[in-house]
């Protein structure tokens, strides 16, 4: 794989112009969704004065005390406030997805198999740890 | 007589003991009653820490995730899950926010940390899985036990700026991992590569059991893992250990959020105020005694590892 005068390969290259992008929009939008929540422009689900009871009970608990679903169940109530700043968080957990995807095409170029299969594979972790299939979410 | 430095260290440390003493207060006390925090109070106080966090931790060398659990995990009144998914989150978003500049910049390594994500990341979940499956106050005896080792960890471990790596493995060589660090004030290139990688692996597992089983940002493990066991040098190590901990906390911050760990209201404003200290904490890298800095993060630490112990222990409650 060619090398620029620092010595990174156009893989290193393109995962970080892309990361930049996605870190910067995903912090944006987790600032601008958790402003709406905590000035209360939208109703959150479970309202701000009963958070210092429910924030002491372990997670399991707190879904059942607000009546949520563990999961993806979350995404059923995104016209709520609290829940919608979850969006935000999402971007961040899931930016490294479009990264990896954005470099296999280069590994595939120059033959780099097994940096290939390793990026599919990491990409795999990530979708298996939010499909909530391994980790009894659904 | 106080230097400016030293006075300006002593006002810190002052004000980050006063800043966390003052949420114990309020959640320790049964009897504080109708004087019990609002709700808006306690994500100011968590704001308020996390920006002291991460002015400490830039010229301590530590991630945030790391000060961030035991530190909230001790002193607030917030059930661990909730933390443990903040202290992720803190250490994903810092990853993520520096990630770009490290990659480009060359001094974090993409090829080195691929593999090393890879097995790290899935080990994450099963850390991650793990935590929620025991009782938390094991969890919150586990943690303890884990802070104090890393404070005997950072304490005592030795960095080298170029390890002697007579000849890569052949694993390592395979994946390509290697490359060539131009230094910044001479322009020499040096061409690295790493060995024993297999045992690297090894190593990264365990991180990533770590990382998901306590929402602690690992870049105290990853750097001497990429330094001293595999041989990179210590600048491309720093950069990578903090460019892993983007993939690996990424795939843990997912079970968190399946298990409804995450609640915005604790995690967001720790993620802006450690985000916002440690740009500030970079600009007073300069004026900040580091090495006394360094001595009051193992300090706190310490401290709030022994409590979390205790906590966990039933001893202090």
């Amino acid at each position: 794989m060619e090398l620029n005068e620092k010595g990174l390969g156009r893989d290193q290259l393109a995962y970080a112009r892309v990361l930049a992008v996605i870190t910067h929009a995903g912090l944006a939008l987790l600032v601008v969704l958790f402003g709406a929540y905590v000035l209360g422009l939208l109703d959150p689900h479970v309202p701000h004065h009963r958070l210092p009871d429910l924030w002491k009970l372990p997670a399991g608990q707190f879904l059942e005390a607000t009546g949520m679903a563990p999961g993806w169940g979350w995404t059923a109530l995104l016209h709520r406030a609290d829940i919608l700043t979850l969006v935000g968080i999402a971007a961040l957990a899931f930016a490294s997805v479009p990264c990896l995807a954005v470099i296999m095409p280069v590994y595939w170029r120059a033959r780099r198999m097994s940096l290939l299969v390793i990026c599919a594979l990491e990409i795999g972790v990530i979708v298996l740890a939010a499909s909530g299939l391994v980790t009894g979410g659904h | 007589m106080h230097t400016p430095s030293r006075s300006r260290f002593l006002r810190l440390a002052l004000l980050l003991g006063f800043t966390l003493a003052l949420p114990d207060a309020f959640a320790a006390d049964p009897a504080a009653g109708d004087f019990a925090m609002p709700w808006w109070g306690w994500p100011i106080a968590l704001f308020a820490v996390c920006f002291l966090l991460g002015i400490i931790a830039v010229p301590a060398g530590v991630g945030g995730g790391v000060l961030f659990v035991p530190i909230v995990g001790g002193f607030f009144p917030f059930h661990l899950d909730f933390v443990r998914g903040a202290g992720l989150l803190v250490a994903l978003a810092s990853a993520l926010s520096a990630g770009p500049s490290l990659l480009s910049g060359g001094l974090a390594s993409l090829r080195l940390a691929l593999p090393l994500a890879l097995v790290a990341s899935a080990s994450s979940i099963l850390g991650a899985m793990i935590g929620f499956a025991l009782p938390t106050h094991v969890v919150q005896t586990a943690l303890g036990a884990t802070i104090l080792a890393i404070v005997v960890l950072m304490a005592s471990a030795k960095k080298s700026e170029y390890p002697s790596v007579p000849a890569p493995d052949a694993l390592s060589a395979a994946l390509g991992m290697n490359g060539i660090l131009v230094e910044a004030g001479t322009g020499r290139q040096v061409p690295w590569h790493v060995h024993r990688t297999p045992q690297g692996l090894a190593v990264f597992f365990v991180i990533g059991i770590l990382a998901g089983l306590f929402g602690l940002g690992a870049g105290w493990a990853n750097l001497p893992a990429l330094n001293l066991l595999m041989g990179a040098p210590l600048k491309v190590s720093a950069g990578t250990s903090s460019f892993i901990l983007s993939l690996v906390d990424s795939s843990a911050a997912w079970v968190y959020l399946n298990k409804g760990a995450v609640l915005p209201m604790i995690a967001v404003p720790s993620v802006i105020g450690m985000m916002l200290g440690a740009k500030i904490g970079a600009r007073l890298l300069r004026v900040l005694p580091a090495a006394a800095i360094r001595k009051l993060v193992l300090g706190l630490l310490a401290f709030a590892g022994l409590r979390a112990l205790l906590k966990g222990l039933g001893v202090w409650n």
